[in-house]
């Protein structure tokens, strides 16, 4: 039923906004092959599946000529099988001018390169998966990857090259990492995020990040089916310290005809300031680098994320290195083909070996 | 390393000889441009005229030759690069659609002169055209 009422408001809202500008519904979604030497719940057993990924749908609107809508829904399945829809941005944008656009709404937010740059569009990037760090809230993601508030961004020219700015002031974390605070904010500050680039070059771009934000105290229940015995649902409650994070980071963007590379460095810091008084210290980075022969895409990923003491409020727990490597190879004019070998080394290693289709609209 | 690192900085940085010239509408008011306008009119980061009218870029189709050398020699990347960019900047809400694309020359000069706010970046020719012909400074 409630798949039904998603796909039916995605009409209603593309039948209301068509118009002669022949606004056209885009998308992007993708399915794999996966094989893995650990089964779901993280288990020494091997498994292979296919799966869906993402379905995402965005539909883009210009009101007027400063003005300017945007909306976008994704269908995914969670390991249960069931539908979960994700309303992931919806914002009014006003252009002030180049220097100046001011919206309010749902965004991706700025932190750093991939999260802005390519978020669900899968086709987008050559990889099949997205960097560790900049996993969703709701995959067990450590970044607040969504923001709910207000967005400053611009770009131009600046000393003869091109130069911009992404900034966002929003509800910020709640008590746990997801779902990110949509219509409540269970404190009085805000979060603020700030991505700044310089291109460099048409072909170098350099970036900062930073972002501030405070978490409250308090506690959540949890409900998980309880593992003696499986018809019942065990409750768990949570109690969570007042957190304070800082996060500050850098990358680098290389893009040529032949070598693209991308590097994210970032150091996230959680200050626990009720009972635990704790300073937690993550520091997540990835470089990947890739080829490009026609229409063959090889490439190499290199990724760390680490921490100096368990993290209650990310999840992370120890240091994990994942490697990943290999190719894209365009099918069509909106299509690739992805193989990729991936090796995640934490307490135990992991690999997982997939083959998938994205496609884009 | 640092031979693998110099040779490919020198590939990329080839320089792809092919003549160009800019095609914009007869009524705009635009006399000269620069290689850097042009870059950062195919990179997207200029989406407005001065006067503040939106940029409606016309390239040739992606698959083409033509395309391909336009773009690593005005924008540093491919025109496949090129083609996810543009898609890139629809995702993010900068761009409402992807720029038109054309098979040929005389097509982008015509699809320019019937908008005022149109430009085409097109191999040098001798085809005439209702479209106004500038060369890149």
């Amino acid at each position: 039923m409630r798949k039904i009422i998603c796909i039916a408001i995605i009409f209603i809202v593309r039948t209301l906004w068509a118009d002669d500008d022949g606004m056209i519904l885009r998308g992007f979604a993708d399915a794999s092959l996966q094989h893995s030497n650990l089964d779901k719940n993280g288990n020494l057993d091997e498994t292979s599946k296919f799966a869906l990924g993402g379905l995402d749908f965005f539909l883009t609107k210009k009101l007027d000529k400063k003005t300017d809508a945007l909306v976008e829904l994704v269908f995914e399945q969670n390991s249960d099988g069931e539908l979960v829809t994700d309303l992931e941005r919806l914002y009014l944008r006003y252009k002030v001018d180049q220097w100046l656009q001011i919206g309010i709404g749902r965004f991706h937010t700025a932190l750093g390169y991939w999260n802005e740059t390519y978020h669900h569009g899968s086709y987008l990037f050559d990889s099949a998966t997205r960097p560790f760090m900049f996993r969703f809230e709701d995959d067990g993601g450590i970044l607040p990857v969504h923001t709910v508030g207000l967005e400053f961004v611009g770009n131009g020219d600046l000393g003869g090259t091109n130069a911009g700015y992404i900034l966002h002031i929003g509800n910020g974390r709640g008590l746990k990492n997801d779902p990110p605070q949509t219509s409540t904010d269970a404190n009085k500050s805000k979060s603020v995020s700030l991505v700044g680039y310089y291109d460099l070059s048409t072909s170098v771009r350099l970036g900062l990040t930073f972002n501030t934000d405070e978490a409250p105290a308090g506690s959540f229940t949890t409900q998980a089916a309880d593992p003696l015995d499986g018809n019942r649902v065990k409750e768990t409650t949570t109690l969570v310290d007042k957190m304070k994070e800082n996060i500050y980071g850098y990358h680098i963007v290389y893009r040529s005809p032949i070598v693209d590379f991308l590097g994210e460095y970032l150091k996230i810091s959680h200050k626990y300031e009720d009972m635990t008084q704790t300073n937690v210290n993550i520091t997540a980075y990835y470089a990947q680098v890739s080829f490009h022969y026609k229409k063959l895409t090889p490439f190499y990923r290199y990724e760390i994320n680490q921490t100096d003491l368990p993290d209650v409020y990310s999840g992370l727990t120890d240091t994990r290195i994942i490697n990943t490597t290999g190719a894209r190879y365009e099918l069509s004019d909106a299509s690739a083909f992805k193989l990729q070998y991936e090796n995640i080394n934490n307490r135990r290693s992991e690999y997982i070996t997939s083959a998938s289709i994205a496609w884009g609209w | 390393m640092k031979k693998i690192i110099l040779i490919l900085i020198t590939f990329s940085l080839k320089i792809y000889a092919a003549e160009y010239v800019v095609a914009v509408h007869e009524k705009n008011p635009i006399t000269k441009i620069t290689k850097q306008e042009i870059t950062q009119i195919l990179l997207v980061n200029k989406t407005d005229w001065s006067a503040g009218k939106p940029i409606n870029l016309i390239n040739y189709q992606y698959d083409s030759d033509s395309a391909d050398s336009l773009f690593k020699n005005f924008a540093g990347m491919t025109a496949l690069q090129a083609k996810k960019l543009y898609l890139t900047k629809v995702f993010n809400g900068v761009l409402q659609k992807q720029p038109a694309t054309l098979e040929t020359s005389e097509e982008i000069m015509d699809a320019v002169s019937e908008n005022v706010n149109s430009i085409g970046l097109i191999e040098k020719s001798n085809k005439t055209s209702k479209a106004k012909i500038l060369t890149i400074e």
